[in-house]
């Protein structure tokens, strides 16, 4: 969980338990005392519940954005906070009498190439009631069709990344560590597109060919290519002002750069013109800057809202609520209100 | 029992209420003894409560029983979702010393009325401090008028009546 080894975790409780205990504790062949379960939850800074779980949580198709320095025990360390996190919110909605159901809309439908993402992209919009227009708030629209989502704060090494939660549930994972609200709505939609989508079988895809699809996904999900021509006015176009793109950006919620790639795909643009503006962006904003600001709101909302019920009808104590969002009970019982 | 009666088992909830309505050292001054547990203290985060919280365990006012059987603690979890590791060890240790268990959690109270537990709230306490003269009634309206500014989810009916009932007596 805080990406310590057994010795390193036996040492931060001063010799309290030997590491082979702890390894003892961990494979459930024996149950720590209650000062030790209090100590190691405030090394590890987890609540004391998070080693009496009763279920333990299969994961598939674990699907990570990463860099190739990101450090294994980082890796291992925010996937079990992830699975923390998911954990504690199907706890949750179990208290609460809500079955967690998934249905893929898009498990039909078989990947071979872009013409196929975009088709996955309408498909799902057409699912979800969402249209052709700008989606306000990304996770709400996820978190309302039976995705959970959590963003975390981790090394700059790692985007995001996804999984299935019992073969069912989709679960994505962005991290906002200083990153502009289009590359996380991106990061958004592209982890969802690793779970989503079904990649002919038949087809052996190299991972950049996949890492291109989902992509392409985002994009098309972001803004459908009909709403993306109508904006920019045409099949072809020679030259675009940046204005354009900054209005395009501030108005979908997608970064210039993707908004010209996908010109590129589109075909609106050429390959030379493409280029052109990539260079033009670097030597102008740097790597990751642009100009341009969408002003949207990515939070999470649902776990809190649910939270909040359970609260209000007394389902949960005070500290259940403060265990389950992993912080202090004088700040659930400060901040948490309702009507007597 | 140290010559006192009756044995009351404390949550953290009610620890924090009495701290913020100044009611500590008048509460600790009442003729039980009180107990609490280590999974309780361990949920006060805050340094200044910490402190506070230390004195009454310091002068044996408080005492922290850790002698919950992890499985006992682990049997009542597993039986009440709605319940933490916290609140599971002050049920275990309400029953094992067939105490009075204080909290101003309704969850809580709820299912140890479930269970038949004697369980009382600070509503309560303020009434003790009233009869057993260590608060003057006047204190008492007073913190009574302030405690739904503390907690914002106290119970506004009970504390309206109790109120009027002081002003009666």
């Amino acid at each position: 969980m805080a990406g310590m080894s057994l010795q390193e975790l036996s040492d931060s409780l001063n010799n309290l338990v030997t590491k082979q205990a702890l390894s003892k504790y961990e494979q459930g062949a024996m149950n720590p005392t209650n000062e030790v379960l209090i100590a190691l939850s405030k090394s590890l800074n987890v609540k004391p519940e998070y080693f009496l779980k009763k279920e333990i949580l299969n994961l598939s198709n674990i699907s990570f954005r990463k860099k190739t320095t990101l450090l294994k025990n980082t890796e291992e360390s925010i996937i079990e906070k992830a699975k923390d996190y998911v954990e504690r919110f199907l706890e949750l909605e179990s208290i609460l009498g809500i079955e967690s159901t998934f249905v893929n809309p898009l498990s039909k439908l078989v990947i071979k190439d872009k013409n196929d993402t975009s088709k996955a992209a309408s498909l799902l919009r057409d699912n979800w009631n969402l249209g052709n227009n700008p989606i306000p708030s990304l996770i709400e629209t996820l978190e309302l069709n039976g995705v959970k989502v959590l963003l975390i704060d981790e090394v700059d090494e790692i985007d995001g990344f996804s999984f299935l939660v019992d073969s069912s549930i989709p679960v994505v994972i962005v991290n906002t560590n200083s990153k502009p609200i289009e590359r996380i709505r991106f990061t958004l939609i592209h982890e969802l597109a690793h779970i989503l989508l079904n990649f002919d079988s038949k087809h052996i895809f190299e991972n950049k060919e996949i890492e291109r699809l989902c992509h392409h996904f985002a994009s098309s999900f972001l803004i459908p290519s009909e709403k993306l021509i109508a904006m920019i006015g045409g099949l072809h176009r020679s030259y675009i002002n940046i204005k354009e793109l900054i209005s395009i950006k501030e108005y979908y919620g997608i970064s210039i750069r993707a908004t010209v790639h996908r010109l590129l795909e589109i075909e609106v643009i050429s390959q030379t013109y493409y280029q052109r503006w990539m260079i033009y962006m670097s030597k102008t904003y740097g790597q990751k800057n642009e100009p341009g600001k969408y002003v949207g709101d990515e939070r999470l909302r649902l776990f809190e809202q649910l939270m909040n019920r359970a609260l209000a009808e007394d389902f949960i104590s005070l500290s259940k609520a403060a265990s389950l969002m992993n912080v202090s009970i004088n700040k659930i019982r400060k901040d948490i209100a309702s009507v007597r | 029992m140290l010559g006192k009666s009756k044995i009351l088992i404390n949550d953290s909830c009610v620890l924090f209420d009495l701290a913020d309505l100044n009611l500590l050292n008048d509460f600790f001054e009442l003729e039980y003894s009180f107990y609490t547990t280590p999974q309780v203290i361990s949920e006060i985060r805050d340094e200044v409560q910490l402190v506070e919280m230390g004195k009454f365990i310091d002068n044996s006012s408080l005492i922290v029983d850790s002698n919950g059987d992890f499985e006992s603690i682990q049997l009542i979890y597993d039986k009440y979702a709605g319940l933490s590791y916290a609140d599971s060890s002050v049920l275990e240790l309400a029953i094992r010393l067939e105490g009075i268990l204080l909290s101003s959690d309704k969850a809580l109270r709820n299912i140890s009325k479930r269970i038949n537990l004697d369980v009382r709230g600070v509503l309560w306490v303020i009434k003790e401090l009233v009869i057993k003269r260590m608060i003057s009634k006047e204190t008492a309206e007073m913190k009574l008028k302030e405690y739904p500014e503390i907690n914002i989810r106290v119970p506004l009916n009970e504390i309206k009546k109790l109120i009027n009932d002081l002003q009666k007596e």
